[in-house]
């Protein structure tokens, strides 16, 4: 089971929100590693290997928790060039955000996202739903094959 | 596509002649060694085909109308002199006739003897008078037939041969017409024709 | 296979053909009667010749001369068919034979009957040899008919050969000269119809040969391509009158646009019609004279573009304005009444004049109620209102009737200005309440969420007391969550647009109740539900209106042992308007309240009685309002409440929610 071994990349720019999913991601007994990146920019140069993450050797995520606003880069613009790129069009990517706008919504699913999720205030809906998209999007859900062969 | 038909002047006089000397050496070595019974068997068989030959003769000669004094007159066949034939001559006619006519058979002692006669063989026995034979059948209408020497020469008709071991005869043409006979063609294919005063 | 050869060919085929089998046939017949004919000919020669071969062998038969015999037969020589011939004697016996050189076995031992009989290829048989009437023997011949037949069969297939020729010769050139007669005509024919075919000339005539059946059948053609001629001459005389009576018709058409057009261009009011992008599509002469311009200067052209601002006024309204108010036409499709305008008209030497206007926008709707024209119709009141601004009247009444109109004209400029601001002012409220409620929304969470921490953390070290403090700012916070949840609604429902449709209210009332699950209560109300009509409006908003109302009646009866909820409509009011009503056996209220009912934040009841936000009712004023309808409510203290909401029945559905802030217009 090489796949479930792959990483978690959660973007989200809120240190205590990093902290809540991370709680709520090891609730749920997750072993997957969880990457994290504290905007837009950092996301993008883990997935592309650039940056502070240029010589990264492990697998691309089984899933990416985005959110939508994110300092330098925002949310939407990660998932645009997720799905622009050949090897990362076809990582799920989960959008956890506060906002409910209807605009919102329909610009990400325009963009391709897989799921929508917006973060509930009550802290146990939080960590059951948060728990839930990670044992779903990382354990059950069979990822697209990885395509690049690991040196 | 038309048949042609044979015309006369055969070829074969002369291999005739050349066959007919051969057959007389023949002959000649037969007789050399032939006992006296065997001749005379030979010359009963000769007679035997001479009354066959006198009865054809009356086939391939035409007479005279006179010469018959009816339609079914018989066609008398005479033999003057003494008869050489036995009764081969009377066998060889029985039952036949000429020309639809019935044939008789007579014989004659003397040459006056004869009235009616239309085929008349002269017999060997009547060499000496050949002369006044002719002499007193001149004028009428009878063949004469003979097989004596010389026979042609005094005026006979027709003269009896042996050639080759085979009955042949001569005609002397011009005694024939002077008797007012007429002698088919045909007959003259297997005779010789002598000349007027020859044998 | 002959199908696609030429007639031409066809028919010089059958000729030749017929010519070949007939002569067949006939060749076959004579060879049949040549066949029998030889025979008996053969027959009859062979007996001849045997008569003559008899003839000549008699004398050699009746004197016994075989020499002779085979002599005369040599002469068969002559004839190379006859291979063998004999002479057989009186008794029988084989006297002489033809070839000479043959065996006597060969030939048969005695004569048999009379008469010559075909036997294997040879013709052979005896017959007499007769002497007068004496005969001396028979004659025997055997003819060889094979070889003779073989020749002659020769000869005869050569004959027939050669004759064939010269007859299918004969037959070929007759054929070519006579199936003239026949595919001449046809070919002719032929012609003719790939000619038409090809070059579609109908006035060609096939060539008439004679009076026959082919003549016939041109004749016949050629009155067919008479009536296809005629036809088509009646078809284009048809087009010519068709297309004559259609530009008749677009004549009149035309001219009857023109009418209309110069009726419209010689109305006595200014009117300007725009498109939806406010490009000037026609205007009437009185228009076009009060601004100055001509109508080949401006139609095709932005409004904006032709009547700038005068650009000496500093503070000039009049496009901002106008631009506002077709705005909101383009909106709510709505007819938009404006104050009057100051609006400065350019004249043509470029110098703008003062002018004073008191403009109307009106929609122009297609059958798919979609905007396709606006129609600006505007006074001119300049005169009347440089009168006001003089103030120089004649009389007293005529100098206060002014002094109060230019305060009206002043009064509106002031109104139009608030209305502006107002509108900025709206507009940066939804974008602040966005940000808000987005901001807001996080540190709520993390207040709740490292609350739950700490209690699962520190569960063991905190006192009753403690955990109840940490209980409370729990709660606390998601109530905030809630009402922050709840605001965001109300403005949503002020900012989208409304997308109207024949909404069946009778699903969106058991859809609500389906997915409320007020059954899972621990007293689940009785249902009383009158069947409901359809009335146009948005689907998603209505039934969040009827969540609201149905929850609300769900929620306050809740304390009743047998709680209650009747749905229904209440009779037509009569301005054609549907009434709808919830109404509840619950606690009720006091009616001196009822003005607070359906504002933000409004409520008649604590929050540890009932839980909510206040905002459910506002947001049903807000929804019916946007609709065009109205809300209101009666009850009683504990003995319920019924809260009422309309729709127009058949109007259209407008937004004067979206246009409140329009102090001009008076929607009521």
């Amino acid at each position: 089971m090489a796949s479930s071994l792959r990483p978690i990349l959660l973007a989200e720019d809120n240190p205590n929100d990093v902290e809540l999913i991370m709680t709520a991601l090891k609730e749920a007994r997750l072993i997957n590693d969880i990457a994290t990146a504290s905007d837009g920019e950092q996301a993008l140069d883990y997935l592309f290997r650039r940056g502070i993450h240029a010589g990264r050797t492990g697998p691309q995520p089984a899933v990416i928790m985005l959110d939508l606003k994110m300092p330098k880069v925002d949310g939407r613009e990660v998932l645009r060039q997720i799905r622009a790129d050949p090897e990362l069009h076809s990582i799920p990517v989960v959008v956890l955000t506060s906002s409910r706008e209807e605009s919102d919504l329909m610009q990400t699913y325009k963009l391709g996202v897989n799921a929508y999720v917006v973060k509930p205030v009550d802290f146990e809906e939080f960590i059951t739903a948060v728990g839930k998209l990670g044992f779903f999007w990382a354990l059950l859900n069979e990822p697209p094959p990885e395509k690049i062969a690991q040196p | 596509m038309a048949f042609l038909i044979p015309s006369e002047g055969l070829p074969g006089r002369s291999g005739r002649r050349r066959a007919f000397i051969g057959a007389l050496a023949l002959l000649a070595l037969l007789s050399l060694r032939a006992p006296a019974a065997s001749v005379e068997l030979a010359a009963a068989r000769e007679y035997q085909v001479k009354a066959v030959f006198l009865f054809n003769f009356a086939q391939f000669v035409d007479w005279p109308p006179a010469a018959f004094a009816e339609p079914n007159t018989p066609l008398v066949i005479g033999v003057l002199g003494d008869d050489p034939f036995r009764n081969y001559l009377d066998e060889t006619v029985r039952g036949e006739t000429a020309n639809a006519r019935p044939i008789v058979i007579e014989r004659f002692r003397r040459v006056e003897d004869i009235k009616t006669c239309h085929v008349l063989f002269i017999s060997r026995s009547e060499t000496g008078r050949l002369d006044q034979i002719f002499a007193n059948l001149r004028g009428r209408n009878i063949l004469t037939v003979g097989d004596a020497e010389g026979f042609a020469q005094h005026g006979g008709m027709i003269r009896f041969v042996i050639d080759n071991n085979k009955v042949r005869f001569r005609i002397n043409l011009e005694a024939a017409k002077a008797a007012n006979l007429t002698i088919s063609s045909k007959l003259l294919r297997p005779a010789e024709i002598v000349a007027p005063g020859k044998d | 296979m002959l199908r696609n050869v030429p007639i031409r060919r066809k028919l010089m085929l059958i000729i030749l053909l017929t010519s070949v089998v007939v002569m067949l046939l006939m060749r076959g017949a004579f060879f049949t009667y040549e066949f029998f004919t030889f025979r008996e000919a053969t027959s009859r020669q062979l007996s001849t010749l045997g008569e003559i071969l008899g003839s000549n062998s008699t004398a050699a038969l009746a004197f016994d001369n075989s020499d002779d015999a085979t002599d005369i037969l040599s002469a068969l020589k002559a004839e190379q068919h006859v291979v063998a011939g004999a002479l057989y004697d009186r008794d029988g016996q084989l006297f002489a034979h033809y070839p000479a050189a043959l065996p006597a076995g060969a030939f048969p031992a005695s004569p048999g009957a009379n008469g010559y009989r075909f036997a294997d290829s040879y013709l052979s048989g005896f017959q007499p040899v007769m002497q007068k009437d004496h005969q001396l023997g028979w004659l025997y011949l055997k003819f060889d008919t094979g070889t003779v037949m073989q020749e002659w069969i020769w000869g005869s297939v050569r004959l027939a050969l050669g004759i064939m020729a010269v007859i299918l010769l004969i037959a070929y050139l007759l054929s070519r000269a006579l199936q003239r007669q026949i595919s001449g005509p046809i070919l002719a024919l032929a012609e003719t119809a790939t000619a038409i075919s090809e070059r579609r000339d109908y006035s060609v005539r096939a060539p008439k040969g004679g009076n026959d059946e082919l003549g016939r059948l041109t004749d016949a053609f050629n009155l067919m391509l008479d009536q296809i001629t005629q036809l088509n001459r009646e078809l284009e005389q048809r087009v010519i009158d068709r297309t004559r009576q259609l530009e008749a018709a677009n004549l009149d058409l035309e001219r009857s646009r023109a009418e209309i057009n110069s009726l419209f261009e010689s109305l006595p009011g200014l009117y300007v019609v725009l498109t939806p992008d406010y490009q000037i599509v026609s205007a009437s002469d009185a228009y076009l004279k009060a601004t100055m311009t001509h109508r080949e200067a401006i139609v095709g052209r932005d409004l904006f573009e032709v009547f700038p601002d005068n650009p000496e006024e500093a503070g000039a309204t009049g496009t901002s304005n106008l631009r506002a108010s077709l705005d909101r036409v383009r909106q709510t499709s709505v007819a938009d009444t404006m104050a009057i305008q100051k609006y400065d008209v350019r004249r043509p030497d470029g110098v703008f004049e003062e002018r004073y206007w008191s403009p109307v926008n009106s929609p122009v709707l297609s059958a798919k109620c979609e905007l396709k024209y606006i129609i600006h119709r505007v006074e001119d009141v300049t005169d009347f209102v440089r009168q006001k601004k003089g103030g120089g009247g004649s009389g007293d009444m005529q100098a206060r009737l002014q002094q109060m109109e230019a305060e009206i004209f002043h009064s509106s400029q002031q109104v139009q200005a608030a209305n502006q601001q107002l509108q900025i002012a709206n507009r940066e409220l939804e974008a602040f309440s966005y940000s808000v409620s987005h901001d807001l929304r996080a540190p709520l969470r993390h207040v709740d969420g490292f609350t739950g921490l700490l209690q699962k953390h520190a569960a063991d070290k905190l006192d009753e007391k403690g955990q109840r403090y940490l209980n409370t700012i729990s709660g606390a916070a998601r109530q905030m969550g809630r009402l922050i949840d709840d605001l965001l609604a109300f403005s949503r429902i002020s900012r989208s647009e409304l997308n109207t449709i024949e909404v069946d209210h009778d699903g969106l009332v058991a859809n609500v109740i389906r997915d409320g699950r007020f059954e899972r209560l621990p007293q689940p109300p009785e249902w009383s539900i009158a069947p409901l009509p359809r009335v146009r409006g948005d689907p998603a908003m209505l039934r969040q209106v009827w969540f609201n109302l149905i929850d609300n009646a769900v929620k306050y009866s809740g304390k009743n042992p047998h709680p209650k909820v009747t749905i229904g409509t209440a009779p037509d009011s009569a301005d054609g308007e549907m009434v709808f009503f919830v109404r509840d056996n619950g606690v009720g209220f006091d009616m001196q309240y009822v003005a607070k009912l359906f504002g933000v934040f409004q409520r008649l009841h604590g929050n540890n009685e009932f839980e909510g936000t206040g905002i459910g009712l506002a947001n049903v004023h807000r929804i019916v309002s946007r609709h065009g309808g109205r809300t209101w409510a009666e009850g009683r203290v504990g003995e319920g409440a019924a809260f009422y909401f309309s729709l127009p029945a058949k109007a259209r559905v407008n937004g004067p929610g979206a246009t409140a802030a329009n102090g001009a217009s008076s929607p009521t």
